[in-house]
């Protein structure tokens, strides 16, 4: 039983989910708060969960791109698609993070499964199309 | 659920009159705060055995984990800042109102215990947030206090909603 309607940018997730491939993912266990360094070519992009809340809570990225999720709460939260089996952090504690990098384009809506009312999208295009859409946001 | 619901209201209430004047301390905040805590901790590890709705479960597991860690935090500041939490009428409530909660869903089994332990889960809540606002957080004088406070008020609003989310799908 579904207790969430999905919001606006969940919809359109789930639009985009329907007409784009599957996500394929390489997603790492969570970690502390020093990062991998990222391969040359690829961005790394950083997503505060802070407040109950993604920040920011829709964001594209380049195949090849990938994602940090780093928890600022005092409580512990997931990264988890809404369509199930594709990706799924897990539990990040507090003061930990969770680094994704997806291995094919398409999108997906995803939520806190611990806390519905925290709602994302993310979104991956080509390098081209992502760069026309978000020259600079989030990344490192 | 409204019995609760209107001693937790009586309760905080009677701290706002209460922290008018004299003036709630910090040791007493501190004290205010690991009760309330407290109570959903308990009401969420009763309410996680007996229901046997899965969503009501991952809700009062989540409940049991955020309380926790918001417990957690506060203990650990007030170590830090050396101040021993002052028990005060309006932590007695809070706890003596957590104790009849659970005594009230003893007695109440399948959709029944679930709405109850829903229907409190909101109005406790919907209270918390209210004395944070206009008792809790304009009272604190600690800065790491009420930085805290501030910090944790989210949660509780997360809960509420997610809280009526669910109450919904009972009803």
């Amino acid at each position: 039983m579904r207790i969430f309607t999905l919001g606006a940018a969940g919809i359109v997730g789930a639009i985009f989910a329907l007409a784009m491939p599957q996500l394929g993912a390489a997603a790492g266990a969570a970690e502390d708060a020093s990062h991998a360094a990222a391969p040359s070519d690829a961005r790394l992009h950083i997503v505060k969960i802070q407040g109950m809340a993604y920040v920011p809570a829709r964001i594209e990225i380049s195949l090849g791109d990938s994602v940090v999720f780093e928890n600022h709460d005092i409580v512990p939260h997931t990264v988890t698609s809404q369509k199930p089996g594709e990706f799924d952090s897990g539990s990040i504690a507090p003061g930990k993070s969770w680094r994704f990098t997806p291995s094919s384009l398409g999108a997906a809506a995803f939520r806190c499964t611990f806390h519905p009312v925290m709602e994302g999208q993310l979104t991956i295009a080509s390098k081209r199309a992502a760069a026309a859409e978000n020259p600079d946001g989030g990344a490192r | 659920m409204k019995t609760f619901g209107t001693f937790l209201l009586l309760s905080l209430a009677s701290a706002s009159f209460a922290f008018a004047a004299p003036k709630v301390d910090d040791a007493q905040i501190a004290a205010i705060v690991v009760a309330a805590n407290q109570v959903d901790i308990d009401a969420g590890k009763f309410a996680a055995d007996k229901t046997k709705n899965h969503e009501v479960e991952a809700f009062a597991k989540t409940m049991v984990t955020d309380h926790t860690a918001v417990n957690k935090s506060a203990g650990d500041l007030v170590a830090k800042l050396k101040v021993t939490p002052e028990e005060n009428d309006t932590s007695r409530s809070l706890k003596a109102g957590g104790e009849a909660n659970i005594e009230k869903l003893k007695s109440l089994s399948g959709s029944a215990f679930d709405k109850a332990y829903v229907d409190h889960e909101v109005a406790y809540h919907e209270q918390v947030i209210d004395a944070l606002d206009k008792v809790l957080i304009p009272n604190a004088s600690n800065a790491e206090l009420k930085a805290l406070l501030v910090q944790v008020r989210p949660a509780f609003v997360a809960h509420l909603e997610h809280a009526k989310h669910l109450q919904s799908s009972l009803h």
